[in-house]
């Protein structure tokens, strides 16, 4: 059998995968301009052209679903996003290496936590009756908050709640571009004069200004991605209004409702902004970093 | 990684905050899960008073003798254990030829080819039209549904394509001189030379299995396949409504309400601990993970 023979009944199996379970539900996409059922969803179905996007676009709420994922997106993005990075630095910066290592597992232990243990853990700190921040509020005196039913706290909790998750995991690329920062630049701002601040903001963090540059551009590019699992799991009557976004929409309409093409339909136009931004911010990588996807 | 840092003077202050405000840090990431545990261990009447917060007070294990009034958690422990094991198997097994016949330069078509893998890192179907396509092929609520369509995925496969990359060429040309088939020289070279890469796929793999939620709501609805975390969100869902619905007026309701309010801290921890308490000796192989991620070549 010929090495390219061989090579390609390697690949056959991964290429076979792909192609069904990825390029089919790809074509799939297409039932946003059709109406279908269980049955018929890939060869029948009547095709009502955007009859499904009229349908989305004269909903009132439709406006707020995009409103609550993009306030969601943009503050992960732009507020949280350099939490990680002063984190690096810190630790990186450290004096002591215990410090250093215990810090860096203790802050990737949130990371291994699954979804719904992260949420029940929410609950067990915020719950109104039996939440640990409540038992303490009141044992201090003081008058217990409806933390998990005020739509306000909705986003503070989440935010909170994923820096907790994330900062550690974050943080390892960063701390990984540190480790290659050039020593004799340190030593020379040492001589210099300069304190450890000033080398954290003079040496360290243009030297990984590549990495910053690439990671946040890239982040950019999936701004309209808001995992749906964490927000799907904390949300409750009481919040809907601030907690839903498109993905929790797009599952409930979709699999739950069974409205197959109005959901795909709602999918579809948020892919194609992602794919917009995508390009655009790969336009942009290439222009202020060197760096790009494609 | 030591730093002479001890020209400069007031370096010597800032270390102390910078330490100091470290240690914050990781106490704070972790305080919850500790504080999970020794509630775990406690008498729920001494966490409703607010007593427990370094410390068991008050230590029984009737949080988890209570576990077994929940015998669906057994199952589901028992099945995710399961997928931990045969998902990142089936994920080896599709991934790791396909990576190293991408690896292999001679390939060829092997620019195409890697185009139509990545691509789909960036375009997908999304929920709807994939959950029909399962619904088509008929093989919901079955293992088959969960294993296979997950067992390839553009990142795994570039971090093993990359991986074997780093293989010599002149390894396969002195192999093949010899007669060997390419099959041969994946399993005698490309595999044994690649271990610490097969580890965090491995590793990386199981985590996301033992965490996967989404999934196993939409196409498991059998009660004997289900997922652990599946069980747990329905449990804790559970718990927490028979709380809020129930007066906190007699004594005995409140006695009721504080051990079901323990069960949640009982589950927590049998559900998280396993991988906790793994972590800190597979650590490096999460950061080389994690540096792949991010960086994708």
């Amino acid at each position: 059998m010929s090495s390219q023979l061989q090579l390609m009944l390697m690949m056959l199996p991964a290429i076979a995968v792909i192609f069904i379970f990825h390029y089919i539900p790809l074509y799939g996409l297409t039932i946003a301009f059709k109406e279908v059922d269980l049955r018929n969803f890939l060869f029948g179905g009547k095709w009502v052209g955007l009859e499904n996007f009229r349908q989305l676009f004269s909903m009132g709420m439709v406006g707020n679903i995009f409103k609550n994922t993009l306030v969601i997106s943009v503050i992960s993005r732009f507020v949280l996003w350099p939490l990680p990075i002063i984190f690096a630095l810190l630790v990186h910066n450290s004096s002591s290496r215990a410090v250093r290592k215990t810090t860096q597992t203790a802050s990737y232990l949130p990371h291994l936590l699954s979804m719904v243990v992260v949420v029940s853990l929410i609950d067990i700190f915020c719950n109104y009756e039996t939440g640990m921040l409540n038992i303490m509020l009141s044992k201090l005196g003081m008058s217990r908050v409806r933390f998990l039913g005020r739509e306000d706290l909705f986003l503070p909790i989440y935010f909170i709640s994923e820096v907790w998750t994330n900062l550690g995991a974050d943080a390892v690329v960063y701390l990984a571009a540190l480790s290659s920062v050039d020593p004799q630049l340190l030593e020379a701002a040492t001589i210099d004069g300069a304190g450890k601040f000033k080398r954290m903001w003079h040496v360290d963090l243009p030297a990984i200004r590549p990495t910053i540059v690439l990671l946040f551009i890239m982040n950019i590019g999936s701004i309209m991605n808001v995992g749906y699992e964490k927000v799907l799991l904390m949300q409750n009557d009481l919040n809907l209004g601030v907690s839903e976004i498109i993905g929790t929409y797009v599952y409930k309409t979709g699999l739950v409702g069974m409205q197959y093409s109005f959901s795909t339909a709602i999918s579809l136009f948020n892919n194609v902004i992602g794919l917009v931004l995508v390009v655009i911010s790969n336009f942009l990588s290439k222009r202020l970093a060197d760096t790009s996807l494609f | 990684m030591s730093r002479r840092s001890n020209k400069i003077k007031s370096d010597r202050a800032v270390n102390i905050v910078i330490n100091i405000l470290l240690v914050i840090l990781a106490l704070m990431c972790v305080y919850p899960l500790w504080f999970v545990i020794i509630a775990s261990l406690s008498d729920p009447a001494e966490i409703a008073l607010g007593n427990v917060f370094l410390i068991p007070k008050g230590v029984s294990l009737q949080a988890y003798k209570k576990l077994s009034d929940y015998p669906q958690l057994f199952v589901g422990y028992r099945n995710s254990l399961f997928y931990l094991f045969a998902g990142p198997a089936f994920t080896l097994l599709f991934t790791l030829p396909a990576a190293y016949a991408l690896s292999r330069s001679k390939l060829r078509g092997r620019k195409a080819w890697n185009f139509y893998f990545v691509i789909t890192m960036y375009f997908t179907g999304g929920m709807i039209p994939t959950y029909m396509l399962h619904s088509m092929l008929g093989w919901l609520d079955t293992i088959w549904v969960m294993l296979i369509p997950n067992a390839v995925s553009a990142y795994y496969l570039i971090l093993a394509r990359s991986s074997f990359s780093s293989i010599p060429e002149a390894l396969y040309e002195s192999a093949s001189i010899d007669g060997a088939s390419e099959f041969r020289m994946f399993v005698q070279f490309a595999v044994p030379l690649s271990k610490a890469m097969i580890a965090v796929v491995f590793l990386f793999s199981a985590l996301a299995w033992w965490n996967e939620y989404m999934r196993f709501i939409m196409y498991i609805s059998n009660p004997q396949l289900q997922s652990l975390q599946v069980y747990v969100r329905q449990i804790t869902q559970q718990l927490t409504s028979t709380l809020s619905d129930t007066n906190v007026s007699t004594g005995q309701l409140m006695e009721a309400m504080r051990t079901k309010e323990l069960l949640k801290y009982s589950i927590v921890v049998i559900t998280a601990l396993p991988f906790c308490l793994l972590y800190p000796f597979v650590q490096k192989f999460f950061n080389q993970g994690v540096m792949v991620g991010a960086i994708k070549e």
